[in-house]
């Protein structure tokens, strides 16, 4: 699909773009924070979302007045209104993917995180986004209760891109890259899953033909340790679980993005070596390192971590995060949302 | 530590880790092997038989399955 594909320049335009032109139903369970209600009100004032907000509906009205905001077109699930609330938690019980019996399902009825989450597997939204009020692993504990890991997922983690300036390699100077931020130091099998999330993901977003590399310091047994063997063992777990993807290693950072190192070191026929367009950390220490020198020695944008491993697009962002590191954190799962739309739509067609 | 509630709490734990030895009050969450996703259904079992929601975050710093009957117990009380 040449017409969808992202590059450097204008990674976040080009997704504007695509969200604008398809609009996500998201779910805001923090509503009442102000940081995220502005960038609720901007997201749905510029077309890039159909937001929901998830809480007291009465306080949520109070403090958007209070603020100046307008939330016309914004829907508001009211966590107060017991009528709704029962109608929802039937719904929910006769789900198969509910866990509870009525009353722990009732219970979660009026907590706005879980309601949110609930909302999503009901397909009443397609994105749950969150972080602003609650950490991410509870985030990522709640999600993995009610929404669940996708079929074939061994661990949740993360993945980004960095748009990288003057640099023509990746993709047109883009890289995606995984996991920085959750799994900390993956098995074989939760490595081999990061990797196949990864190229779910970054394909989601980009539509790009995605090539991935799984990083080590050593190329195709230039050494030999117990921390080579896990990537090697995660690259035969994942090309056996994803015959369709593309994932090879291990690779030294330069044989993966570099064509004539690549040439030299990789004696072999790869379709990753020296042309990788993602990049698989072997732990966290790695991802975490790897992304702070990208960005502080060339100046980069990275743009993430995104969640992944869910069943649905499950989002969350910094504590911290100001209204247009959300906007953008938004715009990025709401593409990834349409991706998975349509991939949910062939499989019942 | 009442061992009714431990007893239940001892027979959820086999069925989502499935494990197949003895449960003691010692045995330890690492001995009935990783995995959120059988802590999230062992929270979620003793929450639908036993009323008693214990957060799976609360759960995951816990050592050993007399910790967690005797926090479900509480929970009960």
């Amino acid at each position: 699909m040449p017409s969808t594909r992202v590059t450097s320049p204008g990674l976040m335009e080009a997704l504007r773009r695509r969200a604008a032109a398809r609009p996500m139903r998201v779910a805001f369970p923090e509503g009442d924070d102000e940081t995220m209600m502005r960038a609720v009100a901007e997201l749905q004032a510029d077309g890039l979302a159909q937001c929901v907000l998830v809480g007291d509906g009465a306080e949520l009205a109070r403090l958007a007045g209070e603020r100046g905001l307008s939330l016309e077109g914004v829907e508001i699930i009211d966590i107060a209104d017991e009528a709704e609330n029962a109608r929802c938690c039937e719904r929910y019980l006769a789900h198969p993917d509910c866990r509870y019996k009525p009353k722990g399902a009732a219970r979660r009825m009026t907590r706005p995180l879980e309601r949110a989450l609930i909302l999503q597997v009901l397909g009443d939204v397609d994105v749950m986004f969150a972080g602003i009020a609650n950490a991410t692993g509870d985030i990522i504990l709640a999600a993995q209760t009610i929404v669940g890991l996708a079929e074939g997922v061994a661990t949740v983690s993360s993945c980004g891109i960095a748009e990288v300036p003057g640099w023509d390699g990746g993709e047109g100077g883009l890289i995606g890259f995984g996991d920085s931020a959750v799994c900390v130091d993956p098995t074989p099998g939760e490595l081999a899953s990061i990797a196949c999330a990864s190229c779910d993901t970054v394909a989601a977003l980009t539509g790009w033909d995605v090539r991935c590399a799984l990083l080590s310091h050593s190329t195709d047994g230039s050494m030999d340790n117990a921390l080579v063997d896990k990537v090697r063992a995660a690259r035969d777990i994942a090309r056996a679980a994803r015959p369709d993807l593309a994932i090879d290693g291990e690779f030294q950072f330069d044989a993966a993005v570099r064509a004539d190192v690549a040439a030299k070191k990789v004696g072999r026929p790869s379709d990753v070596a020296g042309r990788a367009n993602l990049l698989i950390w072997p732990d966290i220490n790695v991802g975490n390192i790897a992304v702070k020198i990208i960005q502080n020695l060339t100046g980069a944008d990275a743009y993430g971590p995104m969640l992944q491993g869910f069943k649905r697009i499950v989002c969350d962002c910094s504590r911290s995060a100001p209204v247009s590191e959300i906007v953008g954190n938004v715009v990025m799962s709401c593409v990834r949302a349409q991706a998975l739309a349509d991939a949910l739509a062939r499989e019942v067609r | 530590m009442n061992q009714e509630i431990f007893e239940q709490v001892a027979a959820f734990a086999k069925s989502a880790y499935k494990f197949e030895g003895d449960i003691t009050p010692d045995t330890t969450f690492e001995e009935l092997g990783r995995g959120s996703m059988k802590m999230i259904a062992l929270t979620s079992m003793i929450e639908n038989e036993l009323d008693a929601e214990v957060p799976v975050r609360e759960v995951m710093v816990m050592k050993t399955i007399g910790e967690l009957a005797s926090r479900v117990e509480e929970e009960m009380e």
